[in-house]
């Protein structure tokens, strides 16, 4: 929270800001429908986070390598509307198009379909992070490395050592997404129970009562991470 | 001697032809934006495809060499930065063209960057320079270096590139920097080569330069 030596104000602005945000939002749920924390939520929390990992661990990579080719090319700019597609569609959409490869692997309903649902809805955010920052270094870097000789993965090193930040960033933007994935679950892995099918089906058995603990977990937890991208895109700009 | 003969370039409508460019000591290509400077010089350090015509250095054809083969130093318009230390940064191209730093460094004066680990935006660009160097280019490719640099940068940078032996290609639109560098002055006008000319004002304008040097003259009052 220190820059350049003096507290940054902005930072604990939006952690203030934050803090008032969550108490707003998980209120009127405390209030109307009470908070009856349930001991296998938090299980269930952990086999989610696991498998965000292992998601975000094949999806940082590939990030990186696609970001990369994307930025300096004008195809990228072609190009990257065909990744984001499944940002802009419903997810259940998204389980309807992931099914048939599901179902030929016969992968339903297991922990690998959880993984490729994961890995297929946050790749899109991996690759937009990563592209961004790239071109936001600009070309002539680029340009300056390759007339030096530097080529193919000390080209891409340089980059990483540039945009430490940014890696970090990518791999927190797209674990999230991947944790909190629901509607691609609803068509091709309801099992292993992840967080959104946990909260879908207690909310459809029990009720709203049965999720307001599980919800306001999710939030702070989404509120904390949101606050590190935050203090990460300070500490790129400045 | 880089030679650039019958270079085309065709971007939809707009094209830029060179019939022939010889650049023997300090070339500078002056002209407005737009003109085509900075893709004349992309296209010589082979970072865009030319429609036709050869690049030439020393007497062998490069034109269908790659970027990183291409036996040219390139800086590129505005100020690159790499993250790493200058000193890191002088040892990491120097293995990598299996050359020493200190020498070269000595030679140009800059002993200076290797004991900071900020540069400012000119002392960026001097090490940029330097590095090129350490390549040992046939030729040089200097895209405005001086652009956005204050004067007092400014003159740093202008002095190095006026101490360079190394022919160099210096593309600017500012004709003081042109008059002060300049053994030859190549004026581009969209896309076509004026013509090239000697620079026979050089003298008289190094004199008046110290003139404009406010910063130092008002120091002395």
């Amino acid at each position: 929270m220190v820059c350049g030596g003096a507290v940054d104000r902005i930072l604990l602005l939006a952690v203030a800001v934050s803090m008032a945000y969550f108490i707003l939002l998980s209120l009127p749920a405390v209030i109307v429908f009470g908070a009856t924390p349930s001991p296998s939520f938090f299980w269930i929390v952990a086999s989610t986070a696991t498998y965000a990992t292992v998601s975000s661990l094949i999806v940082l990579p590939i990030s990186f390598i696609l970001g990369f080719a994307l930025a300096f090319r004008a195809s990228g700019s072609y190009i990257m509307p065909l990744i984001l597609f499944s940002t802009a569609i419903p997810h259940t959409a998204l389980g309807v198009l992931l099914a048939p490869t599901v179902f030929s692997l016969k992968i339903t309903d297991t922990a690998a379909a959880v993984v490729l649902g994961m890995f297929v809805v946050s790749l899109p955010i991996g690759v937009g992070v990563m592209r961004a920052s790239f071109a936001a270094q600009g070309v002539e870097l680029e340009e300056f490395l390759r007339s030096m000789g530097v080529r193919g993965v000390r080209l891409q090193w340089f980059y990483l050592r540039a945009s430490p930040t940014s890696v970090i960033l990518a791999a927190l933007l797209s674990w999230f997404r991947a944790f909190s994935e629901l509607g691609v679950f609803l068509i091709v892995a309801q099992r292993p129970q992840t967080v959104g099918i946990y909260i879908f089906e207690e909310f459809l058995k029990n009720g709203p009562t049965a999720v307001v603990s599980a919800s306001l977990v999710l939030l702070a937890v989404a509120i904390v991470l949101t606050l590190v991208a935050v203090m990460l895109e300070r500490a790129r700009n400045p | 001697m880089l030679e650039i003969r019958n270079l085309v370039i065709v971007r939809g409508s707009w094209r830029l032809e060179i019939e022939l460019l010889r650049v023997r000591s300090k070339t500078v290509l002056l002209g407005r934006n737009g003109a085509g400077k900075s893709t004349l010089l992309k296209a010589i350090m082979g970072l865009i495809r030319p429609a036709e015509g050869k690049i030439v250095v020393n007497g062998r054809d490069i034109s269908d060499l790659a970027v990183e083969d291409r036996p040219l130093g390139y800086i590129p318009q505005g100020v690159v930065r790499l993250a790493m230390t200058p000193r890191d940064q002088l040892e990491y191209f120097s293995k990598l063209h299996g050359t020493d730093y200190k020498p070269l460094i000595s030679k140009l004066g800059l002993e200076d960057l290797l004991r900071k680990r900020n540069l400012s935006v000119g002392e960026s660009q001097l090490l940029a320079i330097a590095t090129v160097l350490l390549k040992n280019p046939e030729a040089l490719l200097m895209d405005e270096p001086c652009a956005n640099l204050d004067w007092l940068n400014k003159k740093l940078v202008l002095n190095l590139v006026k101490s360079l032996e190394t022919p160099i290609l210096y593309v600017t639109h500012d004709p003081l920097e042109a008059l002060l560098i300049a053994d030859e002055i190549a004026l581009l006008e969209d896309g076509r080569l004026r013509g090239v000319y000697p620079n026979e004002w050089r003298e008289k304008v190094r004199r008046d330069f110290e003139l404009y040097d406010l910063y130092e003259r008002l120091k002395t009052r």
